[in-house]
């Protein structure tokens, strides 16, 4: 299996895990409050850990929505089923 | 036989509703001859077509060819009429703000499950756009890149593609870089590991310094640690570099801490307080405050954030960010409460 092919969760350290939530907790938490998601922390955690490799590269807030936004749908699609 | 006065008109405005009918009708999907008849008589009335239906049926399609140059194929597969262009109906003009809000709709059908049928609907919309509309459409092919939210000075396109490719391939940069310390750009060498962007819509490299020249242009508090965001409409675009130097398998430097605070029931007796950090867990007491435990490796950062509530948060750990609330409460003191004191003292 190549290192990309692994979950990024599994492949970086604790603490770059914890940097990368923290990077992008307050946007996701106002997306999360602007569009009535209602997701507590650790959903919104799952959500940047999942979105991360192409939220990671996104380079204006409408790119970031729609990363956040398409990997939200898959969330609520993954738990609906 | 004698015709009525007028009647040449109401039956030619007849046959252009039921035209146009047609036109709306296939619009919203493929229909069938019988299933289209039906539909216009539903709207119409009975009357809406004379004795020889296929007949009128027919010629109305032919007119819509011949005098809008409308695209209405049949599908002998599936038994339907399928219209593939409004030729001279498409009458949607759109001004180019909009045009770019449809582009981002469009896009984003792109991106998302079928389920959430945005494709459907904007292909719909773009149905309706005469031809040169739909080719500005396919103009602003990188709109969802330069969309900035509330960004006032978008970094450039260079800057971008470089950090991306270097965050993707795992290769330093150096770069010139305008920091809040002077006016005069000062060359970094950095690991980018990173994009974020904040809510306000300001874009940030996430990365660590591996060098910065001249060395005074850090910021003292800044010292002990690599780890360093960057503005990215602060980089000076003509100046960056992707190097050859690969990053380490693992990033150096982050410090993990855990934070602390109490809210007060003013916020927290709902039981239905934020999350803003990593590992957030919420203790709520009976007095309706609440103990906040989460962790973090940001500490600028984390003050920022816990600042939106002012005086009904408390912050207990850990020291370091205690102490850069005292530096905050003497800041504000200083501002708001100084002449205050004198005035007192004066008074006295």
């Amino acid at each position: 299996m190549s290192a990309s092919r692994i979950p990024l969760k599994k492949r970086i350290s604790p603490e770059e895990r914890i940097r990368l939530i923290e990077n992008w907790f307050p946007l996701v938490q106002s997306t999360n409050e602007l569009l009535g998601w209602n997701l507590d922390g650790s959903k919104l955690e799952e959500l940047i850990l999942e979105s991360a490799p192409h939220l990671r590269c996104c380079c204006s807030p409408i790119e970031a929505y729609t990363v956040l936004i398409s990997y939200y749908v898959q969330l609520t699609q993954k738990s609906d089923s | 036989m004698t015709r009525r006065p007028g009647g040449a008109k109401r039956s030619s405005w007849h046959t252009y509703r039921r035209r146009m009918t047609i036109v709306r009708l296939l619009l919203r999907h493929a229909r069938s001859r019988d299933d289209l008849i039906k539909a216009v008589r539903m709207e119409l009335g009975e009357e809406a077509y004379p004795e020889a239906q296929e007949a009128a049926f027919k010629h109305d399609l032919d007119k819509l060819k011949e005098e809008y140059n409308c695209q209405i194929v049949f599908k002998r597969k599936e038994g339907v009429y399928e219209l593939q262009d409004l030729g001279e109906l498409a009458l949607l003009d759109l001004s180019d703000t909009v045009l770019d809000a449809l582009k981002i709709i469009e896009q984003l059908g792109k991106l998302l499950p079928g389920s959430i049928n945005l494709s459907i609907f904007a292909d719909q919309i773009i149905r309706l756009l005469p031809p040169s509309r739909r080719d500005a459409l396919l103009d602003r092919s990188s709109v969802l890149i330069k969309t900035q939210g509330q960004s006032h000075s978008p970094p450039e396109p260079s800057v971008i593609d470089k950090i991306r490719r270097a965050i993707r391939q795992r290769q330093e940069l150096e770069f010139d870089y305008t920091g809040l310390n002077s006016d005069e750009p000062a060359h970094y060498r950095v690991q980018p590991y990173g994009i974020l962007i904040r809510p306000e819509g300001h874009i940030y490299l996430d990365a660590n310094r591996v060098s910065v020249t001249p060395s005074h242009a850090l910021p003292k508090t800044r010292n002990l640690s690599p780890v360093q965001e960057f503005r990215l409409d602060r980089i000076v675009a003509d100046s960056i570099r992707m190097l050859p130097n690969k990053l380490p398998a693992e990033r150096v430097g982050l410090q993990k801490y855990r934070i602390k605070y109490k809210l007060s029931k003013e916020v927290a007796r709902r039981r239905d307080v934020a999350s803003y950090f990593p590992e957030t867990v919420f203790d709520y007491h009976s007095d309706g405050s609440a103990t906040v435990t989460a962790t973090v490796t940001n500490l600028w950062q984390t003050r920022q954030v816990l600042l939106r509530y002012g005086h009904v948060c408390t912050v207990l750990e850990p020291p370091e960010l205690v102490e850069m609330f005292r530096e905050t409460a003497r800041g504000l003191h200083d501002i708001y409460l100084a002449g205050e004191q004198t005035e007192r003292s004066l008074g006295e």
